[in-house]
């Protein structure tokens, strides 16, 4: 039997705006198994992001559960929550966000400096960075400025960064969507490698194509999941036009 | 739909518009008030003296002396003379006015006593009215009393000569200009007629009544080498820039508020440019929106300057109403002997506030120059990820084994250099006058100071009421001061303190050469050797017709030079002396001359002394001293005021407690505008680095990691900062200082001392600690900041 890594719970959120009661997550409920590869799908301004947000502990929820390893993280402490958010969570966005001042290789290995719990000296953390950006096809720019480097680069450095800590899930809010679509090609099958070694990732996109290459695809309306669909693991030969063409008819079906 | 854009800015950034209008506020009010304050300081003493109404010669005489009076005695020059006015006064044993308890005060001058109906100068109450009535029973001192004599309003003051005694309530204080200065040792008190008769008549018996002249001329070195030549016997004579130097002092204290008020400007402007620049280039995202749908430059940066105009014309407007107590706050504090009135005027504020306003613009209009270069997709990926294409720092994590918060720190201030250069500056240009001023202190309050005022620098000063020597007739109250010191010398030895004890005596004297004249203050050591004191050039007196002479009276007296002999006067004894060398001292303004030892000088003609010295033989540490002054105090109860060899050089120059003052002014001030600079820039950082902060949260920072690495930021710059003016203050002080001294007299032979304790830790550290805790608050807004935020342009 999967080991669940996230269990969300009757999650809720809700954003008052000019004294407007906005629900933009209903009692939303579902969990995430070791391994899966779930993408969050749905029409702009139906919650996908957001409940991306509240489920990775990024914002508030405004009542519910969220369980990852044995912590509610929607009632942890600011403290803990940061602490979770560096050592068993990793977070790509869609923009790719880096510390100007610092080169690629030592945004990569940033949090891992700063996590406690692997004793870990600079040296090894180093060799593990580099390890990372060699296995993600950008070892040779370590040493560049993050303005040096293209998109489709600094994206899998960002990739990169939320491997360094050997995260439980890694959390990616469109993670293509700022790329064209060789990069995004290249990211994709990054995350699939990752995925296939066993990492959990979780992310929002609304491009099929994106979605087709997840084990598992939640489609997301007016802040409820209105369905979800299994497509399987993606093995490194498969047939993702097949897969692609599944996910369309399933979505058409949602009335997407 | 430009002033559409410009109102949606101003409530959209408000937070860093507020941060741009306080800025703003600061700096017309430290420019305008600063301005204006240096107005009123430079022209202070001038205005001062002219309002009390000082002329061109000024001399008082002692009436026990007097066969002629000084009209006689110019009565070949008086088609020189526009006008001769004299106060009439007594003078007064600083023994002989004690507070009501009988206890001494701390004043050890002499006192010049007048009625108020006798006064021809103008003084001026605390309030710059001038003073028309004192009332019965009261009596108003010079402002110098407070500080020097320890005595304020309200005290009740005992005054005794001869058979008069009355005691008198100090009503209010005056500004002296001709003898208000620390340096003029007398000091002026003035009271009722009726009160003063009985003592005017007491004095005219006892001989210690005087006249203070006041002469208006357009040739006063003629008058005064015409004075100098006479016989009369003065307790001052000389011309109203002698007067003026007097307020060496005062100018520097003056001068160092010049310096203050021009740093105040540099730090205005230097955060008025971070800024500007700072402000502009977070808007570089918004400024390519606007090139790519198609606005002008010029009118992309005309909403800028519209925006920044608009902005600066409100803190003009608030910041020169600030300026006015702040000019004012400036201003009182620059003196409390000088009568400085704020001469500045609104309309100098108001042009300092246009000129702030013109700057602004300027900087606007170059800052903003930078958006013409730039196509819209430059300046919108630049808004994205900073202003700037190149990272600049040169550390890397890889390689550091400094913790996370510790490296970003200073990979941070390595990155942009220049932004945290200001600080820098800011933070070196607010503590450096504190630790000059604390140079200065240290060293005019050290007792090698002594050796420069005319003193061989020794362990304990003392009092010695036993004036007797002064006023034997048949010229051995030298010899009996000797016998008495060898006696207190043995006295000490037999008590296990191995001692010398010794003392200069001021002698009143004229000095001849080559037909000039001079009436330089002159020295002979009691007890000790001309030897022991320093010589600059040539060599100490040898023998007793040997002289060492100061460059100053050598040069009023033609420019005599080692090897002439001048001839000194001492009542009627005239006395052929060769010039052996040359030495200084800041006594009477870098004038006078000293005998040999042994030179038979009748001390009747002695003028007083600083007092007794006891130096021990054995070098004992700063606590022995302090026990044996405890001894020494009672071995021998006759004596008073008995003090360390630092107390005396203190008392003698009587600027401790005004350096205190300053000091005190300036860390409050430094650390005001430190934290001001520390919070506002700090602020604005977070604003800047609002997507920053975002990502370091969602890669799991947490919040105390921020603000450690933020407050670490600006305590690398101070630490930076306060090694350069840890290294900077003393050679910085001495240069400075010396044309200073030199000024009074003394271009060699100063030992600067400085505590470096409390230079180079105590301040910095005070100030980085004010400027770290204002930033850690400050940063604590980061906390608002959620991961959510990586996108923030503000």
């Amino acid at each position: 039997m999967a080991q669940t890594i996230l269990q969300v719970t009757d999650l809720c959120k809700t954003y008052i705006t000019n004294k407007k009661q906005n629900n933009a997550l209903r009692n939303v409920s579902f969990k995430v198994d070791k391994g899966e590869m779930i993408a969050i799908m749905g029409p702009s301004g139906s919650g996908k992001s957001t409940l991306l947000y509240t489920a990775s502990g990024m914002d508030d929820a405004t009542s519910g559960e969220v369980m990852l390893d044995g912590d509610n993280i929607a009632a942890l402490p600011k403290k803990k929550l940061a602490n979770v958010r560096l050592e068993k969570m990793g977070f790509i966005f869609q923009q790719m966000h880096m510390l100007k001042n610092l080169n690629i290789l030592d945004n990569i290995i940033l949090p891992a400096t700063e996590a406690k719990s692997k004793k870990r000296s600079r040296k090894q953390i180093t060799e593990q960075g580099e390890a990372l950006m060699r296995k993600m096809g950008i070892i040779e720019t370590a040493g560049n400025d993050i303005n040096e480097v293209s998109g489709g680069q600094l994206q899998r450095a960002c990739i990169c960064r939320s491997m360094i800590n050997d995260p439980q899930i890694i959390f990616a809010d469109e993670p293509t969507g700022a790329l064209n679509r060789s990069s995004s090609d290249e990211v994709m099958e990054m995350l699939c490698s990752l995925n296939r070694d066993g990492t959990t990732i979780m992310m929002v996109t609304h491009d099929a194509r994106v979605a087709a290459k997840c084990s598992r695809v939640m489609f997301i309306v007016d802040g409820e999941i209105k369905g979800e669909k299994s497509l399987g693991m993606c093995e490194e030969n498969a047939n993702i036009r097949d897969r692609e063409r599944t996910l369309n008819n399933w979505l058409m079906e949602m009335g997407w | 739909m430009f002033f559409h854009i410009l109102k949606k800015d101003l409530k959209r950034g408000r937070t860093m518009n507020t941060i741009i209008l306080l800025f703003i506020i600061i700096s017309v009010m430290f420019i305008s008030g600063s301005v204006n304050s240096m107005i009123s300081v430079t022209s202070s003493l001038d205005n001062y003296f002219e309002n009390a109404g000082i002329p061109e010669v000024m001399c008082a005489t002692y009436n026990r002396t007097e066969t002629q009076t000084v009209e006689k005695v110019l009565e070949n020059d008086m088609d020189r003379i526009s006008k001769i006015e004299y106060e009439p006064m007594w003078y007064m044993d600083h023994e002989d006015i004690t507070f009501a308890d009988g206890k001494e005060t701390e004043f050890k001058s002499t006192i010049d006593v007048m009625p108020i109906s006798g006064t021809k100068l103008s003084y001026f109450d605390e309030n710059k009215n001038k003073i028309t009535e004192v009332k019965k029973g009261e009596v108003l001192v010079a402002n110098k009393f407070e500080n020097q004599g320890g005595i304020k309003v309200g005290d009740t003051l005992k005054f005794k000569l001869g058979k008069v005694e009355k005691e008198f309530k100090v009503a209010g204080k005056f500004y002296d200009a001709a003898m208000g200065s620390a340096l003029m040792g007398n000091g002026r008190m003035i009271m009722n007629d009726e009160d003063a008769e009985p003592f005017m008549n007491e004095a005219e018996k006892k001989g210690v009544s005087g006249k203070f002249y006041f002469i208006s001329t357009d040739s006063a070195d003629d008058i005064i080498d015409t004075l100098n030549e006479s016989d009369l016997s003065f307790a001052f004579c000389g011309k109203r820039e002698f007067i003026k130097s007097s307020y060496i002092f005062d100018m520097i204290i003056a001068l160092l508020l010049l310096v203050v008020s021009a740093i105040l400007i540099i730090v205005a402007l230097i955060v008025l440019r971070f800024t500007i620049s700072f402000t502009i280039s977070s808007e570089f995202r918004e400024i390519g929106v606007m090139k790519a749908i198609g606005l002008g430059n010029l009118k992309i940066r005309s909403q800028y300057l519209v925006k920044y105009l608009a902005i600066s014309a409100v803190g003009a407007v608030i910041g020169t109403a600030l300026s006015f107590p702040f000019g004012n706050l400036l201003t009182d504090i620059s003196s409390n002997s000088v009568m400085v009135e704020n001469e500045g005027s609104v309309f100098t504020n108001i042009i300092c506030a246009i000129a702030v306003i013109a700057v602004i613009m300027l900087f606007a209009f170059i800052c903003t120059r930078k958006a013409n270069k730039l196509s819209p997709v430059d300046a919108i990926r630049n808004g994205q990820t900073g202003e700037r294409f190149k990272r600049k720092g040169f550390l890397h994590l890889s390689k550091s084994r400094l913790g996370t918060t510790t490296f970003m720190a200073a990979n941070d201030v390595m990155s942009a250099p220049k932004r945290f250069l200001i600080i820098i500056v800011v933070f070196a240009l607010t503590i450096l006058p504190i630790q000059f001023l604390d140079i200065c202190a240290d060293t005019l309050n050290n007792k090698q100071m002594l050796s420069v005022l005319g003193c061989v620098p020794s362990d304990v000063a003392f009092s010695d009421n036993d004036n007797s020597y002064q006023y034997t007739t048949d010229g051995s109250g030298r010899q009996m001061l000797i016998d008495k010191y060898k006696k207190m010398e043995q006295t000490l030895a037999d008590n296990g303190i191995p001692a010398r004890v010794f003392c200069e005596q001021f002698i009143s004297c004229k000095q001849e050469f080559n037909g000039k004249t001079a009436k330089a203050l002159s020295l002979q050591g009691v007890n000790n050797k001309a030897s022991e004191h320093k010589i600059t050039k040539g060599s100490a007196p040898q023998n007793k017709d040997e002289i060492a002479i100061q460059p100053n009276t050598a040069n009023d007296l033609g420019g005599a030079e080692i090897g002439d002999t001048i001839t000194v006067t001492i009542g009627d004894k005239k006395y052929d002396l060769i010039i052996s060398g040359f030495y200084e001292a800041m006594t009477n303004m870098g004038q006078g001359i000293r005998f040999h030892e042994d030179l038979d000088i009748n001390y009747n003609f002695s003028n007083g002394t600083f007092g007794g010295q006891i130096q021990f033989t054995d070098d004992p540490s700063d606590k022995e001293i302090d026990d044996r002054i405890e001894k020494i105090k009672d071995l021998f109860p006759d004596l008073t005021d008995i003090k360390t060899g630092a107390e005396q050089a203190q008392d003698i120059t009587s600027v401790g407690p005004v350096f205190d003052t300053l000091k005190f002014f300036f860390l409050i001030l430094s650390a005001a505008i430190v934290i001001m600079v520390a919070v506002l820039m700090e602020r604005s950082m977070v604003i800047k680095e609002t997507s920053e902060i975002a990502t370091m949260k969602a890669i799991g920072f947490k919040d105390s990691k921020i603000i450690k690495l933020h407050t670490k930021r600006f305590i690398i710059t101070a630490v930076i900062s306060a090694v350069i003016s840890g290294l900077l203050a003393k050679p910085l002080s001495i240069l400075v200082a010396t044309p200073i001294f030199s000024f009074m007299g003394v271009n060699q032979g100063i030992t600067y001392s400085m505590n470096t304790l409390r230079v180079a830790i105590i301040y910095p550290v005070t100030i980085m600690a004010l400027m770290a805790v204002s930033v850690w608050l400050t940063a604590s807004y980061t906390k608002r900041i959620t991961a959510q935020q990586t996108s923030s342009i503000e």
